[in-house]
C-alpha cells in the first residue's frame, strides 16, 4: 500500500475508534429529543428552563473553578512527587513515592467520607482537636486534588524519564544555573505531560460525584444526578451537555499549556543523575507526601481499619472476598487491556501527525476522544445504553440489547468510553517521544514485524504504556455507575460495588474490608510495574 | 456468574443457546430465569435470594443499583428491558413506575396478605417491608423529655446549630412530599425556612447523621429508625425518637416494595417469587436481621426496634410520597440541592 493511502486509513480507522466515545452523546441527545411529558404534571420540560431556574448557571461556574483549582492543584502537587520520583534523591524515596499513588485507587466519597467523619467534630482526630465541620469547596478540591495528582506524577513521570540528560548537560556547561536549566530546558519538554495530564484531573473533578456530594460542595453534577434521580433523562442530559460545552474554552487552556514543542526523538536516552534536595525542597516533599499519602492514605486506611477492627470485635460476618477479588481483577484487566487498544491508534496518529506538522499542536479528533470524560459515569452510562436501545430497536429488537448486555458487550464500551482520554493521554506522551527511525532501521534490517514491536516499539514505549496500563487499571478498581448499570446483567459483583453496598447500609466493617482489598490490589499493580516505569 | 462465564464464551454462548437470556433450553421449559432490578442492597436481600436459588426454587438474575437510577434505566428501556421484577427501597419510585404505566396489577390472592395501608391502591405494587421515619438523638446531651413533641418543633431556634439532615436522600424527599399534601406548601416552606435557620449540618444520606448523632457531632438527626440498630447496642449513644404528637405527619413508614414490569413473559414465575418476600419467613427475615417493619400482619419485630402499635402513624396516601418535582423544585429554590 503506498503511505499516503497507508496513513488515510490509519486515520479513518483511530477516527472511527475516537468516534466511538461520542456514541454516548448520540444517545444523549436522542434522549433530549424523546422526552416526556411528566407524570404527575402532565408538563413537558422546556429545554431552556433548565439551564435558567433554580441557579444552574451558578452551580455550572461553581463546577467550572472547582475542576481549575483542581487541575492547577493536582499539576503543581503531582508535578512535584514527579520531579522527587525520578530526579532526586532521600531517604525512603522508592517507597514513599510508590505510597503517594495509591490514592489513585481511593473512591473519591470514600475518602471524602473518611476525611469528614474522622476530621470533623465526633471524630477521631478532629473531636480532640476541636476542628470545625469539614464541608463545602475548599475541603473538596483538597481531596479532588489528592486523588487526581497521581495521575499527574504517573504522566509526567513518564515524560521525565524520556527527557534527554545530555541536553541538560549542555546547557549546565554553557553555564545555565539549575533553575535555569530547568526552566529552559527541562520545563518546555515537559509541557504536553503537564498540559495532558493537568486536564485529565479537569476532567475528573468536572465530573466527579462522589466527593461534592459527601462534602456539601453545591456543583452541577448535583443538579445532574438529582435529574437522573428524577427519571428526567433529558433534563440531565441538557446539564451533561452544558458541562461539555463549558469544558471547551478549558481545552483550550490546556492547548496552551502543552505549548508547541515537537515531540523530541530520543535514540540513545539515559537517565538524568538524581540530585539531593535543598531544604526548601525536603520541606516542599513533605507537604506533598503529608497531603497525598497522609491525607489521601494513612487517614482513609486507618479509618478502614479501625472498621474492620469494629466488625471483628463484634464478630460481624464477613463476605467472602474471593468472588468479588476475582471478579474485580478480570473487570479491570480486560477493561484496560481493551480501552488501551482502542487508545492505541488514535494515540499514535495524532502524535505522528503533530511531529509531521513541526507543531505540538491537537487536532479536533484528538479533543473529542477527551470530552466524553467530562460527564459523569450515570450520565455515560445512560446515554450509551440509550444509543444501544436505538440501535436494537432498528436492527432486530430486545434481542440484540439483550445480548450486548449479557455478554459485557456495553460494559467494557462504557470502560472505554469512560477511561479512554486517561488511556490516551500517556500513550501520545510516549508516542510523541517514539523516534520512527528505530522501527524503520529495524525493518531495513530484516526485522518482521512481531520483532520490530517487541524490541523496538515495545521497550521505547515500556514506561508511557506502563503508565496508561496502572491509570485504567485503577480507574476500573473503584468505577461504579458504569459497573452497576451495565455490569448487572454480566453478575459482576466488584469490589467498589461491595463497598458502595455495605457502606450505604453502615455496614462498616464489609466496607472497609473490600476497601482494603481495593487498596491493595492498587499497591499490588504500581509495585510490579515499577521495573517498567522507573530507570531505579 | 453464569453470564460472566458467557462474557469468555461469547460468541459460542449466543450462537448455541436458543434462548437470548443465556439459559439452556431444558433450564426454560422448568424454570425460566427472572430479571430482578433492585434497588435494595445486596448486603440486606441477597441472602433471601441467594436462598430461593439455592433451594432450586427459582434461576434469579438480581442486578443491584440504587432505586432511582434502576427506575430511570428501566423507564429508559421500556418495552426491551430485560427486567420482571422491580424491587424498590422506597414506594415514591414504584409511584412513578405505576404513573407511566409500567407496572402491571398483583393478584388480589397476594395484596390480600399484606397490610392494605402499605400496597398501592391501583394494585400496582405491593409493600414487602417498612422503615419508620425517626428522630436520632444523642443520649448524652438529650432526654427524651427535651426531645420535639412534633416534627415543627424542629424549627424552633432552640435547635439552632444542634439538628443534622440529609435533603438529597430519597426518604428524606418522600417525607417532604408527604408534607407537602399534609400541610400544604405554604406552610411546608414556611417550616423548611426555619428550620434552615437554624442552620442543620447537612450530610449526603442517612447513615452518616447516625453516626454523627453517636458520636455527639449533631444532638439530632431525621432519618429512617433501622440504621441505628447497626451499632453495638452494648455501646450505643444514640437512641431513635418517634414523635407523640398526633397529626402531625411526622410518623411515617416509608415502605419497600415490589412490582411486576408490564410485559414481562414471566408473570406467573413473578407472582411465585412475591409470594416469597411476603412469607412469613422472609417477613421475618427482614425484621430480624434488617431491623425492618414486616408488612405482613402478626409477625414480630425485632426486640430492639419499637413495635409499629406503639406508634401513632400519621395516615399518609403513599401515592402522596411519590410526588417528588415539586419538592424538589422547592429544595432547589431554597438552595438545599
Amino acid at each position: 500500500m503506498p503511505p499516503k493511502r497507508r496513513n488515510l486509513t490509519g486515520f479513518v480507522a483511530a477516527a472511527g475508534v475516537g468516534g466511538l466515545v461520542l456514541i454516548p452523546l448520540v444517545g444523549l441527545i436522542s434522549a433530549i429529543q424523546q422526552r416526556t411529558p411528566d407524570p404527575f404534571t402532565g408538563k413537558t420540560p422546556q429545554l431552556t428552563e433548565v439551564i435558567r431556574v433554580s441557579g444552574a448557571g451558578q452551580l455550572l461556574l461553581n463546577s467550572v473553578l472547582l475542576s481549575i483549582v483542581v487541575a492547577v492543584g493536582a499539576a503543581l502537587l503531582g508535578g512535584w512527587l514527579a520531579w522527587v520520583e525520578h530526579r532526586s534523591e532521600f531517604p525512603g524515596r522508592r517507597w514513599l513515592t510508590v505510597a503517594t499513588l495509591l490514592p489513585l485507587a481511593m473512591p473519591s466519597y470514600i475518602l471524602a467520607g473518611t476525611l469528614r467523619s474522622s476530621l470533623g467534630p465526633g471524630g477521631w482526630i478532629g473531636g480532640p482537636l476541636g476542628l470545625p465541620h469539614l464541608t463545602g469547596f475548599t475541603i473538596a478540591a483538597v481531596v479532588l486534588i489528592v486523588v487526581t495528582a497521581p495521575l499527574v506524577q504517573l504522566i509526567v513521570g513518564a515524560a521525565l524519564t524520556r527527557t534527554s540528560a545530555a541536553e541538560e548537560e549542555a546547557a549546565r556547561s554553557l553555564g545555565a544555573s539549575p533553575s535555569k536549566v530547568f526552566t529552559a530546558v527541562t520545563l518546555p519538554r515537559l509541557r504536553p505531560a503537564i498540559g495532558l495530564s493537568g486536564l485529565l484531573a479537569l476532567l475528573y473533578a468536572i465530573s466527579d460525584f462522589g466527593a461534592v456530594a459527601v462534602l456539601d460542595c453545591h456543583v452541577l453534577t448535583w443538579r445532574l444526578y438529582d435529574a437522573v434521580r428524577g427519571q428526567d433523562l433529558a433534563r440531565a442530559a441538557v446539564l451533561g451537555v452544558s458541562v461539555l460545552l463549558a469544558t471547551i474554552p478549558l481545552f483550550a487552556a490546556a492547548r496552551f499549556i502543552r505549548g508547541n514543542a515537537p515531540g523530541q526523538d530520543v535514540a540513545n536516552r539515559r537517565a538524568a543523575p538524581r540530585n539531593p534536595l535543598g531544604k526548601t525542597g525536603i520541606f516542599t516533599t513533605a507537604v506533598a507526601i503529608l497531603l497525598t499519602v497522609g491525607l489521601g492514605l494513612i487517614l482513609p486506611i486507618s479509618t478502614l481499619c479501625l472498621w474492620v477492627l469494629d466488625g471483628l470485635e463484634r464478630s460481624l460476618p464477613f463476605a467472602s472476598a474471593w468472588t468479588s477479588l476475582t471478579h474485580t481483577v478480570l473487570a479491570a484487566l480486560i477493561g484496560t487491556l481493551v480501552t488501551i487498544t482502542l487508545a492505541w491508534l488514535p494515540a499514535r496518529i495524532t502524535a505522528e501527525r503533530a511531529r509531521r506538522s513541526g507543531s505540538g499542536s491537537t487536532s479536533l479528533f484528538e479533543e473529542a476522544t477527551y470530552i466524553t470524560s467530562a460527564l459523569p459515569g450515570v450520565l455515560l452510562a445512560l446515554g450509551l445504553m440509550q444509543a444501544a436501545l436505538m440501535a436494537a430497536r432498528a436492527f432486530g429488537g430486545a434481542t440484540v440489547y439483550h445480548a450486548l448486555l449479557n455478554l459485557g458487550v456495553l460494559l467494557f464500551a462504557g470502560y472505554a468510553a469512560r477511561f479512554l482520554a486517561e488511556v490516551f493521554a500517556p500513550l501520545k506522551t510516549g508516542f510523541s517521544t517514539f523516534d520512527p527511525r528505530q522501527v524503520e532501521s529495524a525493518r531495513v534490517l530484516g526485522a518482521g514485524p512481531w520483532k520490530r514491536f517487541r524490541y523496538v516499539t515495545l521497550p521505547s514505549l515500556g514506561p508511557s504504556l506502563t503508565v496508561a496500563f496502572l491509570i485504567g487499571f485503577n480507574a476500573i478498581l473503584k468505577e461504579l455507575p458504569v459497573t452497576l448499570l451495565l455490569g448487572g446483567a454480566t453478575g459482576l459483583q466488584t469490589l467498589s460495588f461491595r463497598v458502595w453496598d455495605r457502606y450505604s447500609e453502615s455496614l462498616w466493617h464489609d466496607a472497609g474490608a473490600a476497601g482494603l482489598l481495593i487498596v491493595g490490589l492498587a499497591m499490588l499493580a504500581v509495585v510490579c510495574t515499577l521495573p517498567w516505569r522507573r530507570d531505579v | 456468574m453464569r453470564s460472566l462465564f458467557a462474557l469468555f464464551l461469547g460468541v459460542t454462548t449466543i450462537a448455541c443457546s436458543p434462548d437470548p437470556e443465556g439459559t439452556s433450553a431444558e433450564e426454560a421449559v422448568e424454570k425460566p430465569t427472572l430479571t430482578i432490578y433492585s434497588g435494595r442492597s445486596e448486603s440486606l436481600v441477597g441472602p433471601i435470594f441467594d436462598k430461593l436459588e439455592a433451594e432450586g426454587k427459582f434461576n434469579l438474575q438480581v442486578q443491584y443499583g440504587d432505586t432511582a437510577e434502576m427506575v430511570t434505566r428501566l423507564i429508559t428501556e421500556g418495552s426491551e428491558s430485560p427486567a420482571d421484577l422491580i424491587f424498590a427501597q422506597d414506594s415514591g419510585h414504584l409511584g412513578v413506575l405505576a404513573a407511566k404505566d409500567l407496572l402491571t396489577p398483583l393478584p388480589e390472592t397476594l395484596l390480600e396478605q399484606v397490610d392494605t395501608r402499605f400496597q398501592s391502591t391501583d394494585k400496582l405494587w405491593i409493600g414487602t417491608s417498612g422503615r419508620l421515619r425517626v428522630l436520632v438523638y444523642n443520649t448524652q446531651s438529650l432526654n427524651a423529655d427535651s426531645l420535639p413533641a412534633s416534627l415543627r418543633e424542629l424549627a424552633d431556634p432552640k435547635w439552632k446549630g444542634r439538628l443534622g439532615w440529609a435533603p438529597t436522600n430519597g426518604s428524606f424527599q418522600a417525607h417532604l412530599s408527604a408534607l407537602r399534601h399534609a400541610w400544604g406548601e405554604e406552610e411546608t416552606e414556611a417550616w423548611l425556612n426555619g428550620v434552615l435557620a437554624n442552620a442543620p449540618t447537612a450530610y449526603p444520606k442517612n447513615s452518616p447523621q447516625v453516626a454523627a448523632a453517636h458520636v455527639g457531632e449533631i444532638d439530632i438527626g431525621w432519618v429512617n429508625h433501622y440504621y441505628l440498630h447497626r451499632l453495638d447496642p452494648t455501646d450505643r449513644n444514640a437512641s431513635n425518637w418517634s414523635f407523640s404528637a398526633e397529626e402531625d405527619a411526622g410518623n411515617v413508614l416509608m415502605v419497600a416494595g415490589v412490582g411486576i414490569r408490564a410485559g414481562s413473559p414471566h408473570e406467573a414465575e413473578a407472582h411465585a417469587l412475591i409470594e416469597h418476600l411476603i412469607s412469613e419467613s422472609t417477613q421475618a427475615y427482614f425484621a430480624s436481621e434488617v431491623y425492618e417493619y414486616p408488612t405482613r400482619p402478626g409477625v414480630m419485630t425485632h426486640a430492639d426496634v419499637q413495635p409499629l402499635e406503639e406508634i401513632s402513624l400519621a395516615p399518609v396516601d403513599q401515592s402522596h410520597m411519590a410526588d417528588l418535582g415539586p419538592t424538589r423544585e422547592l429544595l432547589q429554590r431554597l438552595g438545599l440541592m
